[in-house]
């Protein structure tokens, strides 16, 4: 191994401590030495700041230093999501724009962009979208859930889809862990799931994890499994509400930044929103994950 | 996992068969569930019934940055904590001792053993276990008619008939992050060391669960 390879790997030495070595080198071999003290091109003080060990991620200590000349930003730079809270910031970092033929499409995040900050931050008589909306996985479950959902143990384990929120959120909201709570987006409708008061979102910001079906924006699909099939445990789907963006190299879809508004699910809203006012759901009809807790206020050892 | 990290930690299951311990890293857990899930696929346990199940304290709260041991130990928040809990097979056990009809009994590989047809279901050990582990699944048929008590006692078996061909239980051979370490308990405790993670449990608890074999750990 070279010396930046050995001192890469080893988590007690630094960038410094490695430029030191090159510097003056110590390899076992007089004649490596005298040759890597000929052909040195390298100032340790230059890397003096850089004096501190480090701990390794387990692909090295690799930097993404990259030019890329074929895409839109040839380095990487910030970019507003498509929803943004800080209109200020979408101003001086916009969406890429127009793209034509892209994996066959044509996109334009800028537009989308520009249309989803009219509807949170212009005139609507729509709720206010003032919470950060981020969707990501359970641990639990695997892809869109049908399948760990559809076994007893996983079902048990993680029984409802959830908007995780905070102690605080709760009380302003005035719903408590388990209660139903809508979440509104912009222009893509509401989904029906159950508060779960935990401390670890902000305030303004919910989770929300994606591997639930089997209700689709408040309404119980459970009818329409052939006879048998219907997952131990079902919930409304994240996805249906997520932002519009897209990247503009790599096609990812935005999943991590929504604006949207959290409400607690009254009888009127319900109805307003065409969802079920009754809606049941297999896991609790059948005692699966009883146990699970959903409000970090009732101060519990949860399992 | 690279080689570096290799170094630091290595497999959970360390050696079976006789006198063989269970024991969690509770720094390693991440409350995934794979080992319950494990538990309940090899022996067929009924949902409603935990061999071993995960207990997370202060969900959600920051910690202070220490490992959750060392936290403890100079009385700061270890922040959420998750602890995979389940019979420990104690050599002070507990359970052992409580026992009206000697049912639960230390067997030749000093594992802890419930004969269930000797359990009466009176559910001194529930109270006596310090860890949770003896469950009680309703039932009205067998010692439970007679008594009037639910159902008999089942808990971790050590999964001995697995360890019997050399495999690990099922709950550390499933473990991806290799929290729950099966071995002699100096190998536990030299494997703690490794990670620079200490047992959480108090004094008490590690004299009942490792007897004179505590000292390795301190």
């Amino acid at each position: 191994m070279t010396i930046p390879q050995q001192y890469a790997l080893d988590s007690q030495e630094s960038v410094y401590t490695a430029a030191q070595a090159i510097d003056s080198p110590n390899t076992g071999s007089t004649t490596f030495d005298e040759y890597l003290e000929r052909t040195k091109d390298v100032d340790p003080s230059f890397y003096e700041e850089y004096d501190y060990s480090q701990p390794d991620a387990p692909t090295g200590r690799g930097r993404a230093r990259a030019v890329v000349w074929s895409f839109l930003d040839k380095v990487p730079v910030h970019r507003e999501p498509i929803e943004s809270p800080r209109p200020d910031l979408v101003e001086e970092w916009p969406a890429n724009g127009q793209q034509q033929n892209f994996y066959r499409l044509d996109q334009n995040n800028a537009t989308e962009q520009q249309q989803a900050m009219d509807i949170i931050h212009g005139e609507s008589d729509g709720p206010e979208l003032d919470t950060i909306m981020t969707t990501g996985r359970q641990v639990e479950h695997q892809g869109g859930g049908s399948e760990t959902r559809s076994n007893i143990h996983t079902a048990d384990l993680q029984p409802h889809m959830y908007a995780e929120i905070t102690p605080a959120k709760a009380e302003e909201l005035g719903v408590d862990g388990g209660d139903l709570v809508v979440v509104s987006s912009t222009d893509r409708g509401s989904v029906l799931v159950k508060a779960r008061v935990t401390d670890r979102p902000n305030d303004g910001e919910v989770f929300l994890p994606f591997h639930w079906g089997g209700v689709f924006k408040g309404n119980s699909q459970e009818d329409k499994y052939p006879e048998g099939t219907v997952p131990y445990a079902i919930g409304d789907s994240a996805n249906a509400i997520t932002s519009r963006g897209y990247d503009v190299e790599t096609q990812m879809q935005e999943t991590k930044v929504s604006m949207v508004a959290v409400r607690p699910a009254t009888q009127e809203l319900l109805e307003e929103l065409g969802m079920d006012t009754d809606l049941e759901f297999p896991q609790d009809r059948n005692d699966i994950g009883s146990q699970k807790n959903f409000d970090v206020r009732d101060s519990e050892t949860v399992q | 996992m690279s080689q570096s990290n290799k170094e630091v930690m290595g497999d959970g299951v360390m050696s079976v068969g006789e006198g063989t311990r269970i024991f969690p890293d509770v720094g390693a857990c991440i409350d995934c569930g794979g080992c319950v899930v494990a538990c309940k696929r090899t022996w067929d346990v009924p949902q409603d019934e935990q061999r071993i199940s995960i207990s997370t304290m202060l969900e959600g709260q920051e910690g202070s940055g220490m490992s959750g041991a060392a936290a403890l130990a100079q009385g700061e928040s270890p922040g959420e904590t998750s602890i995979p809990m389940q019979c420990y097979h104690c050599e002070n056990a507990p359970c052992v001792s409580v026992c009206p009809t000697d049912s639960l009994i230390k067997t030749d590989e000093e594992f802890v053993d419930v004969r269930e047809d000797l359990c009466v279901g009176c559910q001194y050990c529930l109270s006596a276990c310090p860890f949770g582990a003896p469950q009680f699944p309703e039932s009205d048929d067998g010692a439970a008619q007679v008594f009037g008590t639910g159902g008999t006692m089942d808990k971790c078996t050590m999964c001995e008939e697995r360890q019997d061909i050399g495999k690990g239980p099922a709950c550390a051979e499933e473990c991806s992050t290799d929290a729950i370490l099966v071995g002699q308990p100096s190998q536990i405790a030299d494997e703690l060391d490794k990670r620079d993670e200490g047992t959480f449990f108090n004094d008490v608890a590690m004299d009942i669960v490792f007897g004179e074999d505590a000292g390795e750990f301190r």
